[in-house]
């Protein structure tokens, strides 16, 4: 029984491969984040667009990114969360600029092509289908931001929340809704620490005095945000209303925040959790850049990165 | 070793009942060559008398087509009955003087061998009457006014020996029927009798744990299947592993996998036919049958001469099994299916050849699967159930003549209801179904050349239906995606009610114009319809919702034609139209269109059946299906609102099968089926053709099961089965709001999974202890512990990839107690 026990679990799991997940692990440039601020507009609204990019030799100061909104509306039968023609050049693109970061107006239609509001089909129709909210009722618009490397380039897109209300309800639900809900903010970090063997010390930023650890250590690693009360602003998980279709009411929801990890060696025990996770040292001594990116339910991130002295 | 004695053999029509019509003369057919049955040498140990009830199907030329074993006595008895049988030789039954194909019943009596010497007197070789004389006189039998045929044998005094049942109308002109004392005994099936449809001809090999059912190319939802001509909602429980009644409620099992007759409709597929065993067997009997998946009970009795009855019952505990042996975790992290299912039947035999059957049945399963995660993202939960009832009564009369009766009114509920959570996506789908049917069918034979069938197929259902979650879950059939692929994040809902009724009528003929060796089978069925839905569109605010009636008429003909060219050679072709409704789900305002319309299907085929011997034929079938009208998502970036599918796509299906198949000779039965089969599907009548999400380009299953004696029996089961389609990722981008990689797509369904080979084997040994019976039974699926690809999965940044493979060697115990 004994070793029945012990072998049934590995009947079914050797059903499934072993395929392990190092996209925690940096080893070329790319873009791990992009923060939009503030996290939410209205269309016509100025939003400012920053990336985080991470290299082997940590967080790049300057870097070559293509901005552009992507105005290309996805079909039903596409499983993804953005049209495929946006990984493509086409009038469906419009420019945004260069560099780590951007700054533009959401395009005054992003409501009607990515929203509630109902768009002109192609046959001219005013009865096309309005786009699905997502789980927080939320719509947003795509944006491509393209990374140069130099011999190649990454596509990377992010989608930038609009504030265009609520769709199917009734005036008064409209006006109730209006009334309560508050755009989204920003996460905030307010604690970015290590625990090794017991002792607990910040993290801080890049260009400060590393952390030093020995190689193979096990570090704790904790991010912090500020608790949220009530339907306020806030840096931590806010609480905010939702149209619920099925009970047809508002309901009030709460962020649910989670940390994605990065490093240029070393490994994690998880690749994203909600506040702490272990990394392991990398048996060879050298510097190693760790980042924590912060991310809510509505699209807002916030990040921190510092380097450990691994010796 | 002696060769048993065949004793008794009645012929039984009395009893016989006036029609309200002039029936034709008949003349039941005479045995004129009788072989003697081996007795089974591993029960000379113990000797003791036995019975066998073979169900015969006759030529015109009196020769044996068909057997089944109606009642079993063990398999080494019904193998010996069967081979004897197989080579009788009958004078042909008469029909208004016209020799007539026809199928009766035949019990084969086993005793205990005489004593070495002196040997017994050989039996005699024709048998019409038995001598002993019943106290009163036999009724003449009256086959039209004012016209007698000589008296006939009475019945026997419990029942009757050999009893003319009906000439059975050609309806189809290619399916394959096996029965379930012979499914049982097949490796591969764990004993589940149903599941040998799976290793029929022009059946693709369905994944691991899905149990669903591919045949020639179709949808699995297009294949429609019946108990008892009573529409179930599906054939095996979750995970495939078990049917939805137990084996020992089944008689048979049979797969049309296209081009049916008029009397079946309402699906663009094939169809699968399950029928109950007959209860009409003095005493109390049963059946307890144990496994590693669950455990069943049946017990069966007689009440009276007349009354018959029976109550079955099965549980899964694969899932307390493996909790027990494992812990909570692998069944928190695997999807164990929990079933459930009971029948109840009554019947009543009215008279020899009217019966009333009363069946009550249900079935349950629940499914859940709970994977839990550091990363919220990917913490997700399945929770899926599907409850269904039918109670149904089948009222049944036959004639001499095959003129018969049947009348099956039926209701029935499913409840249906699915959940899973991805992350912060929900996705339910919930469903209640009323059904209100009838089948009622009428067969004549209006002259030694012609037989008329007529009949109606209503059915009424009304659903309650309420979806949330993302649209693009459920995957479709043409949808790119790969395995595991998280749902997007936008979310719809909706409820809606739809009332549906179908009032088909249908009439076939079956013309032999040079009896038996021609068989010109036209039919034809009206399927008039129409549909309500509740909603016409989203959900708007305060809006009050505006419904939807829709009407739909469709003629749907069907042509079948057999040629008997030698005693040999056979063949056949035939076509037909069919049409099958919208699914329910898709009549969503906000998931799919209120005003899809019905889509449609032609097939044809054309064959060829060669009897090399007695027991051994080949069957070569080739087709093509066309269907068009089918529900595809809707491609235009700006749909209309409640035109999230449009009834544009178009499939298309042809190949061949051939089928191999040795009926029960000198302890062996098997076949070998190949199917080479091409299924295309495209999204509208300008888009691509490009392979079925399900297409399978070759299946062969070979399989057998040989009685080695002294009550041990082998079998061995070998598939091959191309790999599903599947759509290649060419290279993937950073979705940085969602931190998650998305897949960029190559072209669909361009490239396949490995194919698949499997070898499954069968050991069981009999012991009999008493009047009762014990089998045990080994069977080890995958016994080459072969490593079958059955899902590409890829690393989360789509760099890697690797395949999820099916299940490792796997040995499943059995124990089956039949009293």
């Amino acid at each position: 029984m004994d070793l029945l026990k012990a072998s049934l679990p590995l009947l079914l799991l050797g059903c499934a491969p072993e395929i392990a997940d190092d996209t925690t692990r940096i080893t070329d440039a790319r873009i791990l984040a992009v923060r939009a601020e503030p996290a939410e507009a209205a269309p016509g609204e100025s939003v400012r667009f920053t990336a985080l990019v991470a290299s082997r030799d940590g967080t790049l100061r300057e870097a070559t990114v293509d901005w552009s909104f992507c105005n290309a509306r996805p079909s039903l039968s596409e499983s993804g969360p953005v049209s495929a023609r946006c990984l493509t050049d086409g009038d469906w693109l419009v420019p945004l600029g260069r560099g780590l970061d951007a700054t533009g107006a959401l395009p005054m239609d992003a409501c009607r092509t990515f929203g509630p509001d109902a768009p002109i089909n192609q046959q001219g129709a005013s009865g096309a289908r309005p786009f699905d909210p997502d789980v927080t009722g939320g719509y947003q618009q795509p944006l491509r931001a393209s990374l140069r490397r130099q011999t190649d380039a990454v596509t990377g897109v992010v989608s930038a929340r609009i504030a265009c209300g609520v769709q199917g309800v009734t005036q008064a639900e409209s006006a109730e809704f209006t009334r309560r809900y508050h755009r989204n903010h920003l996460p905030e970090i307010t604690g970015f620490q290590a625990i090794v063997g017991g002792a607990t010390a910040a993290l801080e930023a890049e260009d400060a005095t590393p952390l030093t650890v020995a190689p193979g250590a096990s570090v704790r690693l904790q991010v912090q945000h500020p608790p949220c009360a009530d339907e306020t602003a806030c840096g931590g998980a806010e609480r905010y209303v939702v149209y619920d279709r099925a009970a047809r009411a508002l309901a009030v929801r709460e962020e649910v925040l989670r940390v994605s990890w990065f490093a240029t060696d070393g490994s994690f025990s998880d690749v994203r959790t909600t506040g702490e996770n272990t990394w392991r040292a990398p048996a060879a001594p050298g510097a190693v850049t760790l980042w924590a990116v912060l991310r809510d339910d509505r699209g807002g991130v916030a990040w921190r990165s510092t380097r450990v002295n691994v010796q | 070793m002696k060769p048993a004695r065949m004793v008794a053999l009645a012929l039984a029509l009395g009893g016989a009942e006036a029609l309200a019509q002039t029936p034709p003369q008949v003349r039941a057919p005479r045995l004129t060559q009788f072989i003697e049955a081996t007795y089974p040498p591993g029960r000379l140990s113990d000797p003791q008398e036995a019975a066998v009830l073979l169900e015969l199907t006759l030529t015109a030329e009196g020769t044996v087509r068909h057997i089944d074993v109606r009642e079993s006595a063990g398999e080494d008895f019904d193998a010996a009955a069967t081979a004897a049988a197989q080579q009788f030789v009958f004078e042909p039954a008469l029909v208004n003087g016209v020799p007539s194909p026809i199928r009766l019943r035949y019990r084969y009596r086993f005793h205990p061998p005489a004593p070495p010497p002196p040997p017994p007197p050989p039996p005699p070789p024709v048998v019409e009457a038995p001598p002993p004389p019943p106290p009163p006189p036999p009724p003449p039998v009256v086959t039209r006014p004012g016209r007698l045929l000589p008296p006939v044998a009475p019945r026997s005094a419990e029942e009757p020996e050999m009893v003319v049942t009906s000439s059975r109308l050609r309806r189809h002109a290619v399916s394959t029927e096996v029965t379930a004392d012979q499914a049982r005994r097949l490796p591969g099936t764990s004993g589940d009798v149903l599941r040998v449809v799976e290793n029929l001809p022009g059946v693709a090999r369905s994944s691991v744990g899905s149990g669903q059912l591919v045949v020639w190319g179709a949808s699995p939802q297009d294949t429609r299947v019946y108990l008892d001509g009573v529409p179930v909602p599906r054939l095996y429980h979750d995970g495939g592993l078990r049917s939805i009644v137990p084996s020992e409620v089944v008689d048979s099992v049979e797969l049309v996998p296209g081009a049916y007759g008029a009397a079946y409709g309402r699906g663009l597929g094939g169809l699968v036919s399950a029928t109950t065993r007959p209860l009409d067997r003095a005493g109390v009997h049963g059946v307890l049958d144990a496994n590693v998946y669950d455990l069943s009970g049946s017990v069966r009795t007689s009440l009276g001469n007349r009354w018959y009855a029976e109550v079955s019952a099965r549980r899964s505990h694969l899932d307390s099994l493996l909790g027990a042996v494992s812990g909570e975790e692998v069944s928190a992290l695997f999807p164990v299916p929990r079933y459930l299912d009971a029948q109840a039947r009554v019947a009543w035999a009215i008279s020899p050849r009217e019966r009333l059957e009363i069946t009550a049945l249900t079935s349950s399963d629940r499914t859940e699967r709970l994977s839990p995660s550091a990363d919220p993202s990917l913490t997700s939960s399945d929770d899926r159930s599907l409850t269904f009832h039918r109670v149904y009564a089948r009222y049944r009369r036959q004639s001499l003549d095959g003129s018969a009766v049947t009348v099956t009114p039926y209701v029935g509920v499913d409840q249906r209801d699915s959940r899973a959570r991805v992350g912060q996506v929900d996705t339910s789908l919930s469903s209640n179904t009323l059904l209100v049917g009838l089948r009622a069918n009428w067969r004549q034979r209006l002259r030694p050349w012609a037989t008329l069938e007529a009949g109606l197929d209503a059915e009424v259902s009304s659903a309650q239906l309420q979806r949330s979650g993302s649209i693009a879950l459920p995957a479709r059939e043409g949808d790119a995606r790969v395995f595991g692929q998280p749902p997007p994040d936008r979310v719809g809902f909706d409820t809606w009610d739809t009332v549906s009724v179908g009032l088909a009528p249908y009439v076939e003929a079956d013309f032999t114009p040079f009896g038996d060796r021609l068989h010109i089978t036209p039919g034809l069925r009206v399927d008039p319809s129409a549909r309500s839905v509740s909603r016409r569109t989203p959900v708007e605010g305060d809006t009050p919702r505006l419904g939807l009636f829709s009407q739909n008429f469709s003629l749907e003909p069907r042509l079948a034609l057999l040629a008997h060219l030698t005693r040999a050679l056979t063949v056949k072709a035939a076509a037909g139209r069919y049409q099958q409704s919208a699914q329910t789900d898709d009549l969503s305002a906000a998931f799919g269109t209120p005003t899809l319309t019905p889509s449609n299907a032609t097939h044809a085929l054309t064959g060829v059946g060669v009897q090399l011997t007695g027991t051994l034929s080949v069957e070569v079938t080739g087709f093509i299906t066309l269907s068009n009208g089918l529900a595809v998502r809707n491609p235009s970036p700006t749909p209309l609102r409640a035109e999230a599918l449009v009834a544009t796509g178009e499939g298309r299906a042809f190949g061949a099968q051939v089928l191999l198949r040795q009926q029960l000779a000198r302890g062996f039965v098997g076949w070998v089926s190949y199917s080479l089969i091409r299924s295309e599907r495209r999204d509208g009548p300008d888009g691509l053709w490009r392979l079925f999400d399900y297409d399978q380009t070759h299946v062969l299953t070979t399989l057998f099961t040989y009685d080695l004696g002294r009550g041990f029996e082998a079998g061995l089961r070998f598939r091959v089965a191309t790999g599903y389609p599947r759509t290649p990722v060419t290279g993937a981008w950073y979705d940085a709001s969602r931190d998650r990689w998305q897949p960029v797509f190559g072209a669909q369904n361009t490239e396949r999974l490995p194919t698949f080979v499997q070898l499954d084997a069968r050991l069981a040994k009999t012991f009999r202890i008493g009047r009762t019976s014990l089998d045990l039974t080994l069977e080890v699926q995958n016994a080459t512990n072969y490593a079958n690809a059955e899902e590409v999965v890829y690393s989360p940044d789509f760099a890697r990839r690797g395949y999820i493979s099916s299940l490792p060697l796997l040995p499943v115990l059995g124990a089956r107690w039949t009293f």
